[in-house]
């Protein structure tokens, strides 16, 4: 009897425990991939509406122009704006926190499903800035007392774009733009091809497999064309005619297949120095004799060539690849429940709409910026020393021209990762095509269970 | 006759010699692989981040000063220094002293469900932490203990993997008669625990001390998550603050690693004797 009985407990304590566990385990994978779930939003606003009628009295929204911003950013650029912000507004004392960009999501979903401690500005890099746009957590701007419609003519449209939901509703702007380039070495061009002109070396490259005949060229005279073949995957995604996701399905769009063979052939040739992005070996190579390009947008330039070149001042140049491409960038925000929306959208209209503080900023730091006007001023002046005087701004400007929409989806930073995945197990030959690409929508499949999968 | 014995007292000694030079040949390996990842950090941390990723520097250079400023810059590091010190001290000492009492309990005391509810510690053993983040996050949200340093501290009173470790130890080095003589010069059950039962497993409590010191110095996704209070963020946290999103200053950040690094190896020095000493340790000689 009183072995059974012990039993039976034990045996009732585990199941409790395991129902516990499932409970659990759901409840974690439901707030993990917030994606599109029905009951999540509501949940929220309840949630999020108590806990601003608490903190109401705190916040001085009378007095307007005074008051503390919190700023969760996922770089530090941001916070290069506040000194020039707290001229114009020296009652605005604004806190920048700073959350590393892969685990920015993991901080910021618990709090938005909370709204305590919840910041009135927070950034949504390029990666998954598509999936708060269309989360219900940043205010539209639109409306009184943003107005941002009146204002819009003067950005680049792209930016707008990716801040705008499938709605309409213009929820989050960037101070920076990231057009594309192929950013190139000016001196080892006259080398090996006779010319440095930035025309030239564009129409060399003009097509991916002009840019692989350029490659074997250099190849012959031992250089590699590229830094990594990973850094081209910026362009090809551009020259997609389809974006990943269309109608909760997943679309692999013909261009994709045909660089997984341009990946292999770019791998097994030696075009590269077969090293990963951001791994020291890559970063050295700014300022080695034998790589030739990086396929980077604007922010390239400014994080990678420009901070290391020093035998090579004057040695880059600025050329089109086969398309014109953006890729990544950082967006931002108001949190929809923040107490001080007046003071948050006075930071906003600082960073994103005045023009002024976006031309001595990008003076500053070498960036391009999303004002069209700005960057315009910006392209009378000088050209800069690293690229042989040629003028960034200048040539950003006729790319940015050309490209109208984005193809971002909400999915794009997992989608993206899982299919440089499959291309870099395709590339070094561990798998066929068919596996390749059987990896990667299984992949697909397990981040984004609702998507349609062929 | 003679000089045959000392040609075999030569060999003798060359026979012990060589052993011994080979012993202290791999151990200096062993010292060599051991130390050299912390010396490149600390010789890392004196160079700039371009020397950094360009080179493979083996001598100490001039950038530190320069490093410190853009280190303190971004974030107050001695201020993250004391956030994990504030933590993860009570944690471990916290770890230590309810482990083995429970540990103790387990493993002395027969009472009813003992065995069922070791069970229950066990089974919490499995989980990953990870898993219940979000859970542990709205349970202080409704206790009111975001930006506490309490959610990773109280933790440590419930730490499976000790209780585990020190049961199995209790059990085999801690006769009854020890508790029984306690029990005869009239002593108390929690005074026979603190007097007599602690002293005799304390390498074992210093193992488990040592083990939930580093991962409580170097938890991150819990703080991380829990915490929106810049002033209250504790090293790893600061120290991932300071990697910009493209640009790295890998100075500024090898410079904060060894600062954040100095205690883990200061737990170990002081610990360690007592692991070493108390290997061999039993209550009953």
């Amino acid at each position: 009897m009183g072995m059974n009985m012990k039993k039976w407990l034990s045996a009732m304590l585990i199941g409790t425990m395991l129902i516990a566990l499932i409970g659990c385990g759901n409840s974690t994978v439901n707030e993990g991939t917030a994606g599109g779930d029905d009951q999540q939003p509501v949940e929220q606003e309840e949630e999020t509406g108590s806990v601003e009628e608490s903190q109401q009295p705190e916040g001085s929204e009378a007095e307007g122009l005074s008051g503390e911003l919190n700023i969760w950013s996922s770089g530090e650029e941001l916070g290069r704006f506040v000194s020039g912000f707290n001229q114009v507004y020296p009652d605005i004392k604004v806190n920048i926190t700073v959350i590393p960009n892969a685990d920015f999501l993991a901080k910021l979903t618990p709090v938005m499903s909370s709204g305590q401690g919840a910041p009135d500005i927070f950034t949504g890099e390029s990666d998954y800035v598509k999936y708060l746009v269309e989360s219900p957590f940043w205010e539209d701007l639109r409306g009184e007392p943003y107005n941002i419609e009146q204002y819009t003519d003067g950005i680049w449209p792209y930016v707008v774009s990716v801040g705008t939901d499938s709605a309409g509703a213009i929820k989050a702007l960037s101070w920076q733009a990231s057009p594309g380039s192929v950013l190139y070495r000016r001196d080892l061009a006259q080398q090996v091809f006779g010319t440095s002109d930035p025309e030239a070396v564009g129409a060399l490259l003009a097509s991916n497999d002009k840019m692989l005949e350029a490659a074997a060229t250099l190849k012959e005279n031992g250089i590699a064309m590229f830094a990594s073949w990973q850094d081209i995957l910026n362009m090809q995604f551009s020259n997609r005619q389809t974006a990943w996701v269309e109608e909760d399905k997943l679309i692999i769009d013909e261009s994709m297949l045909d660089f997984m063979d341009m990946a292999k052939t770019i791998y097994e040739s030696g075009y590269d120095l077969n090293v990963d992005p951001w791994s020291p070996e890559w970063s050295a190579a700014v300022e080695s004799d034998n790589t030739f390009c990086y396929v980077l947008p604007s922010w390239g330039y400014q994080f990678v060539v420009k901070p290391a070149a020093n035998v090579t001042m004057g040695q880059w140049g600025l050329a089109q690849g086969p398309v014109p491409y953006v890729k990544g960038g950082t967006w931002f925000g108001i949190y929809k429940d923040s107490p001080q929306k007046e003071a948050a959208w006075k930071f906003m209209e600082y960073v994103a709409l005045n023009a002024e503080a976006q031309q001595s900023y990008a003076v500053e730091y070498g960036e391009y910026v999303s004002l069209k006007e700005a960057d315009q001023a910006l392209a009378a002046a000088e050209g800069e020393e690293v690229l042989g005087g040629q003028n960034l701004f200048e040539f950003y400007n006729d790319q940015m021209g050309k490209i109208e929409s984005d193809l971002m989806t909400p999915y794009d930073g997992q989608i993206n990762n899982a299919f440089l995945a499959a291309v870099k197990v395709y590339a070094n030959g561990t798998m066929d095509k068919d596996a390749a690409l059987a990896q990667f929508k299984n992949d697909v499949a397990t981040q984004y269970p609702d998507l349609i999968i062929e | 006759m003679y000089r045959e014995n000392s040609a075999k007292r030569v060999s003798g000694k060359i026979g012990k010699i060589f052993p011994l030079a080979f012993m202290y040949l791999f151990l200096t390996l062993l010292l060599l692989i051991c130390v050299l990842p912390f010396l490149l950090v600390l010789i890392n941390s004196t160079h700039t981040s371009i020397d950094i990723v360009t080179r493979l520097n083996l001598t100490f250079g001039t950038a530190l000063s320069e490093n410190y400023e853009k280190m303190q810059s971004s974030v107050n590091i001695w201020q993250g220094f004391g956030n994990s010190l504030m933590i993860s001290v009570p944690f471990t000492a916290l770890t230590g002293y309810f482990s083995a009492l429970t540990a103790y309990g387990f493993s002395k005391y027969r009472f009813k469900g003992n065995k069922v509810l070791f069970w229950v510690v066990l089974f919490s053993m499995m989980l990953p932490s990870q898993l219940s983040i979000i859970g542990f996050y709205q349970l202080n949200l409704k206790l009111s203990l975001l930006n506490s340093f309490l959610p990773f501290i109280l933790p440590g009173m419930a730490n499976a993997t000790a209780v585990f470790f020190l049961k199995g130890m209790i059990e085999q080095s801690i006769p009854d008669s020890l508790i029984e003589a306690g029990r005869i010069e009239g002593s108390s059950e929690i005074h026979i625990f603190n007097r007599l039962i602690l002293p005799c497993i304390m390498p074992g409590v210093a193992t488990m001390c040592i083990f939930n010191f580093v991962s409580s110095w170097n938890n991150y996704l819990g703080p991380l998550v829990i915490m929106t209070d810049n002033a209250k963020f504790p090293m790893p946290v600061m120290i991932a603050m300071i990697k910009g999103l493209y640009q790295t200053n890998y100075g500024a950040l090898y410079l904060a690693i060894a600062i954040s690094v100095v205690p883990i190896i200061i737990v170990y020095i002081f610990l360690s004797r007592y692991i070493i000493s108390g290997l061999t340790l039993g209550a009953e000689k």
